[in-house]
């Protein structure tokens, strides 16, 4: 007899994924690195909500009736991270980018909060 | 026993000590998996695998299959930066990594296909026609 494992399906306790995220600062902008597995460009959302940056993303793997799950290990559902926008950030200079299921995010620096390099006389 | 005193010894003897214990008390609370983290799933035909491995070149990863164990191989590498680029948030990790899982059932290694996408690996391992679950219609008069 096939002994199928448990799988808890219950929509109040799924809990979403935390992806883990690289930050890098450049003089002129913030470069941001989310590890988000199997999200295409159409399940990912990324917004701005007042001072905050909100990255979704929906994950899922198709398995079909009459399946058997023999390895459990890949975290499905709903990636979910927010960063606080800090007021360096001009707004209209966020670039995101997705590519095999890592997300870049270029945050530019706006002009007045860049590095400047004074030079001594 | 008589050694030459070095006071180069003492200190590697040293270092080794705490290293030790260093290691018993901090080498539990460190959750270790393997990686990467693997799904499979048995269908009527083949066997289904999937691996979590986001931003990887497609041609880093080795897929073997040797006395029915599967063998998942390669190297995630650090992204390109500009120049400058001063790290302050880091928890994505990079290093080589290796992954065996032995198959429930043997596999027709011929027809074996791999595609990555989206950062998960998919690796399709069509069974042996004599281990497909096959009904049989019964007449019964």
């Amino acid at each position: 007899m096939k002994r199928s494992r448990a799988i808890i399906r219950n929509e109040s306790l799924r809990k979403y994924i935390m992806p883990p995220v690289d930050m890098y600062e450049t003089p002129d902008s913030y470069i941001l690195f989310l590890d988000m597995p199997g999200v295409t460009k159409e399940n990912l959302n990324i917004k701005v909500v007042g001072d905050s940056l909100v990255v979704r993303g929906k994950f899922d793997l198709p398995v079909s009736k009459g399946d058997e799950m023999l390895l459990n290990e890949i975290a499905k559902g709903e990636y979910v991270r927010e960063f606080v926008l800090s007021g360096d950030i001009d707004r209209d200079k966020i670039d995101a980018k997705l590519t095999n299921g890592v997300l870049v995010l270029k945050l530019g620096k706006s002009e007045k909060s860049k590095e400047i390099e004074i030079k001594i006389e | 026993m008589l050694m030459r005193y070095s006071p180069f010894k003492e200190i590697e003897m040293l270092e080794r000590e705490i290293n030790k214990m260093f290691n018993d008390f901090f080498g539990n609370v460190g959750v270790t998996y393997e990686y990467p983290l693997i799904d499979m799933i048995d269908t009527n035909d083949a066997i289904l695998v999937y691996a979590e491995i986001p931003g990887i070149n497609k041609d880093d990863i080795k897929v073997k299959i040797h006395n029915d164990v599967l063998t998942i191989s390669g190297e995630r590498k650090e992204p390109e930066l500009p120049e400058k680029a001063n790290c302050i948030i880091r928890e994505r990790e990079f290093s080589k990594f290796m992954r065996s899982v032995r198959l429930p059932y043997p596999v027709d290694v011929n027809k074996v296909s791999a595609e990555y996408k989206d950062g998960i690996l998919k690796i399709t391992l069509p069974k042996k026609e004599e281990f497909k679950e096959k009904e049989i219609q019964v007449s019964v008069e």
